[in-house]
């Protein structure tokens, strides 16, 4: 890492050397990945990426407001070249008039987020993970007809004027896989994104598996001969999608803009017959794929609970807005942990129907409605499984959080911890 | 104006070509010098930066006789033999990967060599002038609506340079795009809304210009927005703006025929060809050559050059669009469509300005045509399934229409979905006019990540609305 320490030396030099700046923050991102790209089983392409940018924010404080202005510095960039960005990005930042805010300062750490693939080398982990994936695609009819592996290295390192000097070392690896289910002429897929952190090679085998058998799913299911109406489940992929925007209303940015329509005080479960939501910005899941130590500011993340028993108790957020509305920074936290229930999934009254997967769920907060087109659903009866596709639905928030069920059973997706299936009902299936 | 650094690079590049050329049947190299602001003032706050999606770098590609091997970094200079070999060996893959490799046919590139510039005059705006504009229209748009929780401005500009060289090639390109964006929140009637209007341009001055003339516009729509209910679902006939027609022929259809997906049996529109897919008033185009908007490039990053290409034509599908290594699997012509999300990304075949061209119908004469239905306004989000054919579009509101007139009810979100011959078949009259909107991003799934336009005519058809 030779090149990028005298870069980033370089930066803090020019900058320090600048008695117009006020204060200063760089960010080192540094990539190194392994990517196959496969059509079927056939590779099709092989890359290697090995990039380093650099991120810089300029402070100055001018009557007595602060003028933030920030720009990007690429490794080809020579010491005059930087030093010009630096002399246009102060006469920016003083055209920049913002309230004062605090900056982050006084913490140095060098970290590594566990994970086991700091034990192979990259190429050899998205190889493996291809032998793993194709060693699942053994099935009559079904197939994987594209697969695309990610595997990165990821260094980030912040250095402030405010004595923060703060690196990371994390791994992610990303699958996209499309199932494919044919017969004749006839044929349907559906797409899945893996994320993680940790290598478990049965552990993609076995989703690879279950992505097969969803897809036959998908092949043999058909649009509902009667009007669907029961309640309906949703994983963990829409789950985090619903609580991002949750989230999004609670963070100090929106409370600041008066963007949010949920505040302190509210109590988004007031009915006594469902389960209690209990929503928390966690700084770390366990297994999960966004762990990080820091924010942008060099904050250290704080696990917040936002939402305890229905009831909204606090607000999150970094540095900036923290100060604007004068509460505790949290950091710019992202993962995100929701209490499970008491009720095992077994236990679900029937019949419920379980969105295995959408288009895309739909969330708008301003309209109070959530909705999407479903692409595969389950409907469990008593009768046993039926697939259906074809439909889609749609509810008010205010009528999902009334309505709460969250199995007992919880699950990781990405950086969210929480039920494995949330139900809910009064929701129109069309 | 063309990228210095790219330029001094140029000699590098080209002894690197060399020196892989003689491990490699076939090599180039991609650089790109991507800059751009975003300078934003709302009631709250003000920031400027450089836009996210700037970059600087280079990616190498090479192959024999079926692989692609690419190689990103940071720069090509210094020892250029050190360098080779260092990529050389980073693409070494193990022997049973190599023993799965695709077939495809042999690249057959042509001699060319050429820059290309479109002017514009974004080098007379530094970023600090596009931050005291945003701010001052941000302050005229408060004076409009003193009660609004926030309004803001937000100017982005985006200046790519590109250079593309392998032993045939040596290609330059220059070209420029701002996008203007106004942004309103109201508090009215216990709702709480969030409106917006553009402008978009290869100049500075005409977005600047523009986006003034649109206030008036965008205080109205949100007092109405606020009024607005949830849609009765059901089947209806609707009318699209230019940017839902624009999302309908980018997800319906669009993704539907990018070649990529032939090649891995994901498009149902493969076995479509030549056949009515859409209403015989249909017509539909794709190119970065076919309009001039913010994915007109000159070449794709392939060094392919820019194309215009007919998707369908009366109602037939006629063509999709690929990019060369998909072509080189399916035995046919590239389009110039073939894009990256940055040097860093691999090349994917992508839209770039995606239309239905208009028809003779006046949009007076549409509205009138309907008895009972909706004018649907403004992309929200969409989302392709290619190899089924299904369609899930958001529209920010539809305007209720009521015996051959447009009413005072709005509806908000209108969330379109359904099976895509089944609508486009379903379309009776396009009008005479059309426009374009450039300020879009597209994904490829959730990732790859391409600035694309989409529009056209308004078009009147029937569709699901939830």
């Amino acid at each position: 890492m030779q090149g990028e320490v005298i870069m980033i030396n370089l930066i803090e030099k020019l900058l320090k050397n600048n008695k117009e700046i006020s204060s200063y923050k760089i960010i080192e991102r540094n990539v190194i990945s392994s990517e196959l790209y496969f059509v079927h089983k056939n590779i099709e392409t092989v890359r290697n990426v090995s990039t380093t940018e650099y991120s810089v924010t300029l402070y100055i404080m001018h009557d007595g407001f602060i003028g933030d202005a920030s720009f990007k510095v690429f490794k080809s960039q020579t010491e005059e070249e930087i030093e010009e960005k630096i002399n246009n990005t102060i006469l920016n930042a003083k055209e920049v008039s913002n309230k004062v805010y605090s900056l982050e300062s006084d913490i140095k750490s060098n970290d590594e987020i566990e994970s086991n693939f700091k034990e192979y080398n990259l190429k050899d982990i998205a190889e493996k993970i291809s032998e793993a994936a194709f060693k699942a695609d053994n099935i009559t009819n079904a197939s994987i007809n594209a697969l695309e592996i990610f595997v990165k290295k990821i260094t980030r390192r912040i250095v402030t004027s405010t004595n923060i000097d703060r690196k990371e070392v994390s791994y992610e690896a990303m699958v996209e896989a499309i199932p494919t289910w044919t017969i004749g002429n006839d044929s349907v897929e559906l797409y899945k994104q893996y994320n993680f952190s940790n290598l478990n090679l049965d552990d993609i085998t076995l989703k690879i598996n279950e992505a097969l058998m969803e897809v036959k799913a998908r092949f043999e299911a058909k649009k509902p001969e009667e009007e669907i109406n029961c309640p309906i489940a949703i994983r963990g992929l829409e789950q985090q999608t619903l609580f991002n925007e949750i989230a999004l209303q609670l963070s100090y940015a929106s409370v600041y803009q008066e963007a949010n329509i949920i505040k302190i005080g509210d109590d988004l479960n007031p009915s006594n017959k469902c389960d209690k939501l209990t929503l928390t910005m966690a700084s770390e899941i366990k297994g999960g794929s966004n762990n990080h130590k820091f924010d942008s500011d060099g904050s250290s993340l704080l696990t917040t609970k936002l939402i305890d028993n229905g009831k909204v108790i606090s607000y999150f957020g970094g540095v900036k807005y923290a100060t604007y509305t004068n509460m505790k920074n949290t950091g710019a936290l992202s993962n995100k942990k929701v209490e499970c229930g008491n009720t095992s999934i077994k236990d679900f009254k029937l019949p419920y129907f379980e969105l295995v997967s959408l288009s895309g769920l739909q969330v708008d907060m301003y309209n109070d409605y959530v909705g999407g087109e479903i692409r595969l659903g389950y409907l469990h009866t008593k009768d046993g499984i039926k697939p259906i596709t074809g439909v889609s639905f749609q509810t008010s928030i205010k009528s999902l959080f009334d309505n709460l069920v969250l199995s007992k059973e919880e699950e990781v997706y990405e950086g969210y911890l929480g039920p494995k299936l949330l139900m809910f009902n009064n929701a129109k299936v069309l | 104006m063309f990228s210095k650094f790219l330029a001094s690079r140029k000699e590098a590049l080209k002894c690197l070509v060399k020196e892989l050329s003689k491990t490699y049947k076939y090599v180039s190299i991609l650089g790109t010098d991507v800059k751009g602001i975003r300078a934003q003032a709302t009631k709250q706050n003000q920031t400027v930066s450089d836009d996210g999606y700037n970059e600087c770098g280079f990616v190498v590609k090479m192959t024999n006789d079926d692989i692609f091997f690419e190689y990103s970094l940071d720069d090509i200079n210094g020892d250029i033999k050190e360098l080779a070999l260092k990529i050389v060996l980073e693409s070494k893959i193990s022997k049973s990967l190599e023993s799965k490799h695709i077939k495809r046919y042999a690249i057959d590139e042509e001699k060319l060599e050429k820059d290309f510039v479109r002017e514009s005059d974004l080098s007379n705006y530094q970023a600090k002038d596009l931050l005291v504009s945003a701010s001052n229209i941000k302050d005229e748009l408060i004076n409009k609506c003193p009660s609004c929780l926030t309004a803001g401005c937000i100017l982005m500009t985006t200046d790519v340079s590109k250079i593309f060289v392998s032993k045939n090639k040596c290609l330059t390109q220059n070209y420029t795009w701002v996008n203007g964006i106004i942004i309103l929140m109201v508090n009215e009637n216990g709702k709480q809304v969030q409106v917006r209007e553009g402008a978009y341009s290869i100049n500075v001055k005409e977005v600047l210009d523009k986006l003034p003339t649109l206030m008036d516009k965008l205080v109205s729509k949100a007092h109405k927005l606020t009024l607005a209910k949830p849609i009765v679902p059901g089947f209806y006939d609707v009318i699209t703006d230019a940017s839902i027609t624009g999302l309908i022929a980018h997800e319906a259809f669009g993704h539907g025929v990018e070649m990529d997906q032939f090649v891995k049996d994901r498009a149902y529109a493969k076995h479509c060809m030549g056949e009515y897919v859409a209403s015989t008033i249909l017509n539909m185009k794709d190119g970065a050559k076919s309009d001039l908007s913010v994915a007109s490039y000159f070449f794709d990053d392939d060094g392919i050059l820019a194309g215009d290409t007919d998707i369908i034509v009366d109602g037939k599908l006629k063509s999709g669009i690929c990019d060369m290594q998909s072509a080189l699997q399916l035995g046919c012509k590239p389009t110039g469509n073939g894009r990256r999300q940055s040097f860093s990304h691999k090349t994917y075949t992508r839209m770039t300005n995606t239309f239905f061209l208009k028809g003779n119908s006046t949009l007076d004469e549409m509205i009138k045509s309907i008895k009972h239905g909706f004018y649907l306004a403004e992309t929200n989000n969409g989302m392709e399934d290619p190899k089924n054919w299904n369609i899930q579009c958001t529209a920010e509101y539809a305007i209720e229409i009521i015996d051959g007139k447009l009413t005072d009810n709005y509806f908000s979100p209108a969330v379109m979905s359904g099976y895509v011959p089944d609508l486009l078949k379903s379309i009776t009259m396009i009008s005479n006019d059309y426009e374009i909107e450039g300020s879009g991003y597209c994904g490829k799934g959730y990732k790859e990540w391409v600035k694309v336009s989409s529009g056209g005519a308004n078009v009147k058809c029937k569709v699901k609305l939830s």
